[in-house]
């Protein structure tokens, strides 16, 4: 999957601002971002249901519309709702005749764990129910690349981990799959790779673990009593330093060099924890509005 | 492709409350009310009960195909249009099939009335009359709904 210069404007707004991104097989990628930060215009554009003002995007060679009728792209969509008049097992069957090629209405039932929900009207399933039924849809062409938008929105902790599961087995296959999201846990877990974006652009591409050490250093936190805040503060590589009662916690940009010290000078020092930053910190830090940094 | 698409179109469409009620059962009740006992009285040269016949048939045959527009908006509000756009399915047929699944339910609806008129209130029509009424009925649903 390739992007190059990919722009889309809505009137005034600049929704997607010139975006580059190559994608390769087997990549499981998450789009996240806050809300507003173009996640939604972008998975419209791969799919071929929006077309860009500028650049182009390939998807297994072809343009996207193609791609996805072709039934090479699959795709749970945010807004999708079901015909409430027909069953689950209706719906597959209609979806299926609708590609060149798709998978036996049994095995995607089997698939996506709604064997027991075949006779089903979609209008009595519940949240989560639908969304399996919503990804059943998106496998039956059998796509080389599946595309997300918000999954798991609606579902509850239990059937967000059941659908991940089923999303895992599925992937195993060496088949891409790309995710938006604004749940930072989900990315975390489940992406190899997160493409963080903030109106329109991508400020942070990378592996999980670069993402997350782009929120900057580490902090210290440790149990001393009677502590010297401005003996603290001076120790190397502290950034800030701040004490509840006991406990003392220590922004640090050398969190090594702040440790040695501290257990140099403080000996009686306990509970020594160092933390990395968590994606949090890292998506707050590289997401926040240029306004919002200023007043902070 | 088409074919499946338009026997689920078909299929919605008879479970549909909306479609039973006001496409199938509103004009036979209609037409017991105001027609069906009037087999003796005329207007316009004909007995009151096929008039009435007639109409029924043809508001039956109306509300079936006038629902389509609305059916097409339904979908695009809940985004089911967007599952059907991302398949092979074309804008062209996506609509063609939604209209001609819209004159596939037209059909039972002024059926019902056709038999109902003809077995209870003694219309009688030649073969080829009664079926040139019901293709006169369907082109003018037709020229309505476009």
């Amino acid at each position: 999957m390739h992007l190059s210069g990919v722009q889309k404007s809505y009137g005034q707004t600049r929704a997607v601002d010139g975006i580059d991104l190559d994608i390769s097989p087997g990549e499981i990628v998450a789009l996240l971002g806050p809300n507003g930060a173009g996640k939604s215009t972008i998975i419209d554009m791969l799919l071929g249901l929006t077309d860009p003002d500028g650049g182009h995007i390939r998807i297994f060679g072809d343009v996207p519309s193609v791609a996805s009728s072709r039934g090479r792209v699959g795709a749970m969509l945010q807004s999708g709702g079901l015909p409430s008049e027909l069953t689950v097992l209706e719906l597959i069957e209609l979806i299926g005749a609708l590609y060149p090629v798709s998978l036996p209405a049994d095995e995607v039932l089997e698939r996506a764990r709604i064997a027991d929900l075949a006779s089903r009207r979609s209008d009595k399933l519940s949240g989560g129910q639908k969304q399996r039924v919503r990804f059943a849809l998106a496998i039956i062409p059998d796509p080389n690349l599946l595309v997300l938008d918000e999954p798991t929105a609606a579902m509850d902790v239990e059937s967000r981990q059941a659908f991940w599961t089923s999303m895992r087995q599925w992937a195993s296959g060496g088949r891409t799959v790309l995710f938006a999201t604004h749940y930072l846990e989900e990315a975390d877990i489940f992406a190899d790779r997160i493409v963080l974006l903030r109106e329109g652009r991508i400020v942070a591409d990378g592996a999980t673990t670069e993402v997350r050490a782009l929120g900057g250093g580490r902090t210290l936190r440790c149990t001393l009593p009677l502590a010297d805040l401005d003996a603290l503060g001076s120790l190397p590589g502290v950034v800030s330093v701040s004490v509840h009662g006991n406990g003392v916690s220590m922004p640090c940009s050398d969190s090594d060099a702040t440790v040695r010290a501290l257990l140099g000078q403080y000996p009686e020092a306990r509970d020594i924890e160092i933390g990395g930053a968590g994606l949090n910190e890292a998506f707050l830090a590289l997401t926040a509005s240029p306004e919002v940094e200023v007043r902070s | 492709m088409t074919g499946t698409y338009m026997r689920s179109e078909v299929r919605r469409k008879f479970r549909d409350p909306r479609y039973v009620i006001f496409a199938l059962a509103m004009p036979l009740i209609l037409f017991g009310a105001f027609g069906a006992a009037q087999s003796h009285n005329h207007l316009s040269g004909i007995t009151v009960a096929a008039y009435v016949m007639v109409s029924m048939a043809t508001f039956g045959a109306m509300s079936s195909v006038f629902s389509t527009g609305g059916a097409i908006a339904f979908e695009r509000a809940i985004g089911w249009n967007r599952q059907l756009r991302i398949t092979a399915l074309t804008g062209r047929a996506y609509v063609a099939g939604k209209g001609l699944a819209g004159f596939a339910v037209a059909v039972p609806s002024l059926v019902l009335v056709f038999l109902a008129g003809g077995l209870l209130s003694h219309v009688h029509l030649s073969a080829g009359r009664w079926l040139m009424t019901g293709l006169s009925i369907l082109q003018s649903s037709r020229s309505k709904s476009t």
